[in-house]
């Protein structure tokens, strides 16, 4: 009896999710904001990370430029991106104003590029004037009741953000587990690569989600160190069911990851499907994919209790459906 | 301080209320002869002694010194007729027995001993621990525990006040106390502690405590005991003795110098002798072991590691009815001797006959349940042979009888760790190998493994009992620690026959080992133990396993390069009648490498002008028990010390040209030197090769392509062989890649790779200008090279797969994308997926659904995957 309601809530979490990720209607609003980089070498990476994701997100991912929001140290940096300078008023303001326009499933990820510190007190992100704190954003996320919230801090000392801003629907990332990890952090250029990039589509769904790039930044942090042979001094940790404690290795099964593994950044499949929703044809093979997809994503939440044979046999008339659902798609203009 | 709980129950040593004092010496011991004995002038305290007892025989104290000066000094007899001639017998019995002992007169020496602790004299708590470990070497076991637990009794009845002597005897009996409760062993070293501050002159406390801690394992603080004896009397026995032992222990130097010094004040020290038998049974040089044993006989005939020396000696000899007749005269003195067949359970050990240390470690635990050294042997050779189970558990039953025992701990801590590893079953092997690296290496071991074992097989015309068991540690101290039971061993792998241990190529640095070619090298081992039933010498087996790995890919095993050269050079290489000797005692650390690749050309001499029938044939001859000279004799047919001549021709033959090269070697420019001063150097000496690769190297640095290149052709002129990592022909690629003569860069990397195992950036370089060359056969080939020696780069697994793929070299391509997957890369999905294309390529449906599933499951959606699924199971249908 136990074990059929543990399985009953594990299918509720994931029909859940995927509600939020059929959501293609949803706007997401996005706020990169680049600290201070303190040497030429640091604003040069600093924004070349942030340029990177601004870049992919209004092109690849097709969020609209108004919606995507850059505020860096030097507006003359690249004054086409760079709406204003990163101080902190500007943030909470650009926060509030987002606040005003985001309809209820509407999302909001944050990216957060620069230097941390934690001297002994909160934790803090060093940008021009006084420097942000997770307090600054716990008060704007008020403004937000309903919007799923992300936050990604690709920073040192940025495992201090993680259980402030934790709670319901909040996505919480950081690039080291603790806010005593204050050397500067590689995690960010591989953040950046990830939602840039084709190799964070682990499940080749044409989408990145924060999960994935979370998955693939942290892989590819792991490897840098290792082939500087270097020991690793940044740990970073993702943390989406509210509990407040980050975890290394987030996966789709949870406890953290499952959230962040909805959280999914448009990618072409998904903006042509928005766009030709209007055909009822396709309208209609989409629909039939989703059903199979469903039907995918059920027999996954219960792969544990199976054997690999087992597993496999269910498995297969359904990807096998799915393939040929795929072939209609294309044969009747779809993607 | 607590007190100490003796098996019988009896009561403890009152601690608390010691307080030691000196012994009542003064008064009758005239105080120069004193002073000489405790300095080591024996002569001068003999002649002092001698003149007291002339004034007055009735010293008994200045007749106990001079019997103890005799003794040092070896003069056991005499020792004994000054003891009889005491006018009063009660008072010198102890040490009459104690000399009585040293000739292995043993009822005389129990009867003295007997007298001196009746007489209850001061000596005579001295002479009940001498009589009880008179009963306890003899194998009156229940009598002589009680006997020491007699002693804590008289300890804790004397109120406190204990002369140093009797401290002392305390110390001793509660160290044998020891046996059943290890943790008494800290009072023994009280005791000794408080007897060496009542009598700071006297030396025995501190011999003694350096010995416990000797047999606790830690050598360092022995040492520490025996360096401050030997600081005020360098002649002491005790402490060269100790000191000796503890070299030997420690296997970083060389005792003969320690022994030596004590024989010359000792010639008689019966131990001493011993120890270098032992030397010499290590050694496998069993006539001198027995001349030596039987020396030690004429002093002590019923010495009983004089016996067990002996018995050793015809163990490794194979002659069993002399075996056999040695450990029964031991047993006529000691029916309970379990510590001969440990001793002789070690020997095996050394000498690499495990099942045999199994079988004399099994028969000492049956002589004594307590003798948890013997417990150890068994297990841990139970382990070497791969009975995994049983071998931890006489482990387990040793270090809790012996917590102190280093070597258990850290195997049973490693033990612990083994549920962390796979087992692959191949045809022959069982590769055991760790979980995180497991489904890659087997990708790579199993087929070298199954090359190798046909390849021994056919050429020993054997095959091996069973699967053997291949184990491929991560960390190289867990591959120490699974050899020797520590860290710290300088050896790649090990064979022990059935079990063969190595380190996994994650263990080393990149480039510095090939896995595979080390596997080889002791598989070969494994056919020669089998083949010899473990009577091969190391160096025969050595070498001819280096031979082996020649055979198996002709750029593996050890190589010719410089300081070989100048060892050959200058004599210092041992000739092949030695060769034994440069494995076991090494002149100089380097040595055992030099003797590794001297060695393996013995046998290229010998297959290729007697056959290598002629080696199967030495072999046999091992197995039948005979020698390495009777062998150079019956198959060779030519005196070993003919063939050193012969093999000493053919090196110097051999490498003539580099030899000629490196005669100048002493004038080379030292410190950063550059390339005028160098230029300068080379003009005055042309025919220095460490000269022209160092211009050569330095040209290169300087973009002087031209100049470089003629230095480096010369040194390449006069070394040909020359493959280490700064070899003519390294520069030689770089010089042509700069040129853009990309042919002849990969023509000099091929050549240097077809000299060397390891060099992987060699062997990516070649890759990489072959495939810009549009020569992907040969690029695949180099590629090969560069994976089996390091398999965790996965680009170059997907880059060797795309060749491979593209040469229609599906198995190839098949086992590359399998060892991506095992890499467990970010995108594991479309690793499984192109796994799946390779498996289709190859034929293998099964296998390509199996992957295209695994890759669907991470991600559903991946389109290529699901058309590859559709391909696979029929396009356009949805059933099975």
């Amino acid at each position: 009896m136990k074990k059929a309601w543990s399985l009953g809530l594990c299918v509720g979490l994931l029909a859940s999710a995927a509600a939020q990720s059929a959501t293609a209607q949803s706007r997401t609003y996005t706020v990169i904001v680049v600290g201070i980089g303190g040497t030429a070498e640091y604003r040069e990476s600093f924004h070349a990370e942030a340029s990177q994701i601004y870049t992919a997100l209004t092109t690849q991912h097709g969020l609209a430029k108004e919606d995507v929001v850059y505020l860096g140290e030097r507006v003359e940096t690249a004054p086409d991106m760079i709406s204003e300078p990163s101080t902190r008023a500007n943030v909470l303001r650009v926060l509030g104003e987002i606040a005003q326009k985001a309809g209820p499933t509407d999302r909001l990820l944050v990216v957060l590029i620069g230097h941390g510190t934690d001297q002994g007190g909160e934790a803090q992100f060093n940008v021009s004037g006084p420097d942000l704190t997770p307090t600054d954003f716990e008060l704007a996320g008020m403004a937000f009741p309903s919007q799923a919230l992300a936050l990604v801090h690709t920073g040192s000392a940025s495992g201090g953000w993680v259980e402030p801003l934790a709670g319901p629907n909040r996505i919480v990332i950081a690039a080291t587990r603790t806010a005593r990890e204050l050397n500067a952090t590689e995690f960010g250029q591989f953040f950046a690569q990830a939602i840039a990039g084709e190799g964070a589509d682990l499940d080749h769904d044409e989408r990145v989600s924060l999960l994935e790039a979370f998955q693939f930044a942290k892989q590819e942090t792991e490897r840098y160190y290792e082939e500087q042979n270097e020991m690793l001094v940044e740990h970073a940790v993702l943390d989406d069911n509210g509990d407040g404690t980050g975890s290394t290795d987030a996966g789709p099964e949870g406890p953290d990851g499952v959230l962040a593994s909805t959280f999914a950044l448009g990618g072409p499949r998904a903006a042509a499907a928005a766009r030709t929703s209007d055909d009822p044809v396709l309208a209609r093979l989409y629909g039939e994919r989703e059903a199979i997809q469903r039907q995918i994503d059920e027999l996954r939440v219960v792969r544990s209790a199976l054997t690999e044979d087992q597993f496999l046999e269910r498995m297969e008339p359904l990807l096998i459906e799915l393939a040929l659902k795929n072939r209609e798609i294309r044969e009747a203009g779809g993607v | 301080m607590r007190r100490v709980r003796t098996s019988g129950g009896a009561a403890g040593l009152a601690w608390l209320v010691a307080v030691a004092v000196a012994a009542p010496l003064a008064g009758q011991d005239p105080a120069a002869a004193r002073t000489a004995l405790r300095t080591g002038e024996y002569a001068e305290a003999i002649d002092e002694y001698r003149d007291a007892l002339r004034a007055n025989p009735d010293l008994s104290d200045a007749r106990i010194g001079l019997m103890q000066a005799l003794v040092a000094t070896g003069e056991y007899a005499e020792a004994v007729t000054v003891g009889r001639a005491a006018t009063s017998s009660a008072p010198v019995a102890n040490a009459l027995g104690e000399a009585l002992l040293r000739i292995g007169q043993l009822d005389e020496a129990e009867a003295a001993f007997s007298e001196a602790q009746r007489s209850g004299g001061p000596w005579s708590l001295v002479a009940e621990v001498n009589l009880a470990e008179l009963a306890f070497m003899t194998g009156r076991i229940g009598e002589a525990m009680g006997g020491f637990d007699r002693l804590i009794d008289a300890y804790n009845g004397v109120d406190g006040r204990m002369a140093a002597r009797d401290l002392v005897a305390v110390g001793r009996a509660v160290a044998y106390l020891g046996r059943d409760d290890p943790s008494l062993f800290q009072d023994a070293l009280r005791a000794f502690d408080e007897a060496a501050a009542a009598d700071p002159g006297w030396h025995e406390p501190r011999v003694r405590a350096g010995m416990l801690f000797l047999d606790k394992y830690d050598s360092p603080a022995a040492q520490e005991e025996f360096q401050a004896v030997l600081a005020e009397n360098p002649n002491d026995p005790g402490a060269l003795l100790g000191m000796a032992k503890a070299i030997e222990f420690d296997g970083q130097e060389d005792a003969r110098a320690t022994i030596d010094q004590l024989l010359e004040i000792d010639p008689s020290h019966v131990e001493a002798r011993i120890l270098l038998a032992t030397r010499y049974l290590t050694n496998e040089r069993f006539a001198e072991a027995r001349a030596e044993a039987e020396r030690a006989l004429e002093v002590n005939p019923r010495s009983l590691i004089a016996l067990t020396a002996v018995a050793g000696s015809y163990m490794l000899e194979e002659d069993t009815v002399a075996f056999e007749r040695a450990r029964q005269r031991a047993f006529a003195i000691n029916p309970r001797y379990a510590e001969m067949d440990a001793t002789l359970a070690d020997l095996a050990v050394q000498t690499r006959r495990y099942p045999e240390a199994v079988e004399r470690a099994t028969e000492a635990v049956r002589l004594d349940q307590s003798s948890w050294r013997a417990w150890g042997l068994m297990g841990m050779n139970q382990l070497r042979l791969g009975a995994i189970d049983e071998g931890r558990i006489n482990v387990e039953r040793a270090f809790a009888g012996d917590p102190y025992n280093p070597w258990f701990k850290n195997t049973l801590d490693l033990l612990d760790t083994f549920e962390r590893f796979t087992i692959h079953e191949t045809e022959h092997f069982n590769l055991f190998l760790h979980g995180t690296e497991d489904e890659l290496l087997a990708t790579y071991v199993a087929p070298i493994a199954e090359e190798a074992y046909d390849s021994l097989s056919r050429r020993y015309g054997i095959e091996l009992p069973g699967r053997t068991r291949a184990e491929f540690f991560i960390s190289h101290a867990d591959f120490s620690v699974r050899t020797l039971g520590e860290a710290g061993l300088g050896a790649l792998g090990v064979s022990f026959g059935p079990l063969v241990v190595m380190d996994s190529p994650a263990a080393r640095t990149l480039g510095e080992y090939n896995w595979a070619s080390v596997f080889w090298h002791e598989l070969s081992h494994s056919f020669h133990l089998a083949l010899t039933n473990g009577r091969v010498p190391r160096w025969f087996s050595e070498g001819l396993a280096v031979h082996e790995q020649r055979q198996g890919r002709d750029w593996w095993g050890h190589t010719p390069n410089v300081p070989f050269l100048q060892a050959l050079g200058d004599g210092r290489l041992k000739p092949v009648s030695e060769l034994n000797d440069g494995f076991m005692r090494p002149d100089y650390p380097e040595q055992v490498i030099f003797s590794y690749y001297q060695a393996s050309l013995v046998f290229q001499v010998i297959e290729e002008r007697w056959g290598f029938d002629a080696i199967r044939r030495m072999l046999a001859g091992y197995a039948r028990g005979e020698t390495t000279e009777a062998l150079f004799e019956s198959v060779l047919g030519m005196p070993v010390s003919e063939f050193d001549d012969l093999f000493d021709d053919y090196l110097h033959e051999r490498f003539e040209s580099p030899l000629a090269a490196l005669v100048e070697l002493g004038d080379l420019p030292a410190g950063n030197v550059g390339v005028p001063e160098m230029e300068e150097w080379v003009r005055t000496h042309p025919g220095n090769l460490i000269g022209r690769l160092q211009l050569g190297a330095l040209l290169l640095q300087a973009r002087r392509y031209d100049d470089a290149e003629v230095h480096l052709r010369e040194a390449l002129r006069m070394f040909p062989e020359y493959g280490e990592a700064d070899s003519p022909y390294w520069f030689l690629a770089q010089i042509h890649r700069e040129r853009g003569e990309l042919d002849r860069a990969a023509a000099a990397l091929a050549r240097l790779n077809a000299l060397s195992e390891s060099n992987y950036r060699a062997l990516v370089m070649e890759a990489d200008l072959l495939e810009e060359l549009d020569r992907p056969a040969e690029a695949a080939a180099a590629l090969d090279k560069a994976v089996q020696i390091w398999p965790y780069e996965e680009e170059l697994h997907a880059r060797l797969a795309a060749l491979a793929a593209g040469l229609g070299e599906h198995q190839e391509a098949v086992r590359e994308r399998s060892a991506v997957v095992a890499l467990e890369p970010t995108d594991r999905a479309e690793a499984l997926y192109l796994l799946a294309v390779a498996q289709r390529d190859a034929g293998d449906a099964a296998g390509a659904r199996r992957s295209v599933l695994r890759a669907l499951e991470i991600a559903p959606n991946f389109d290529s995957a699901l058309e590859l699924l559709l391909e696979l199971r029929g396009a356009g249908t949805t059933g099975r």
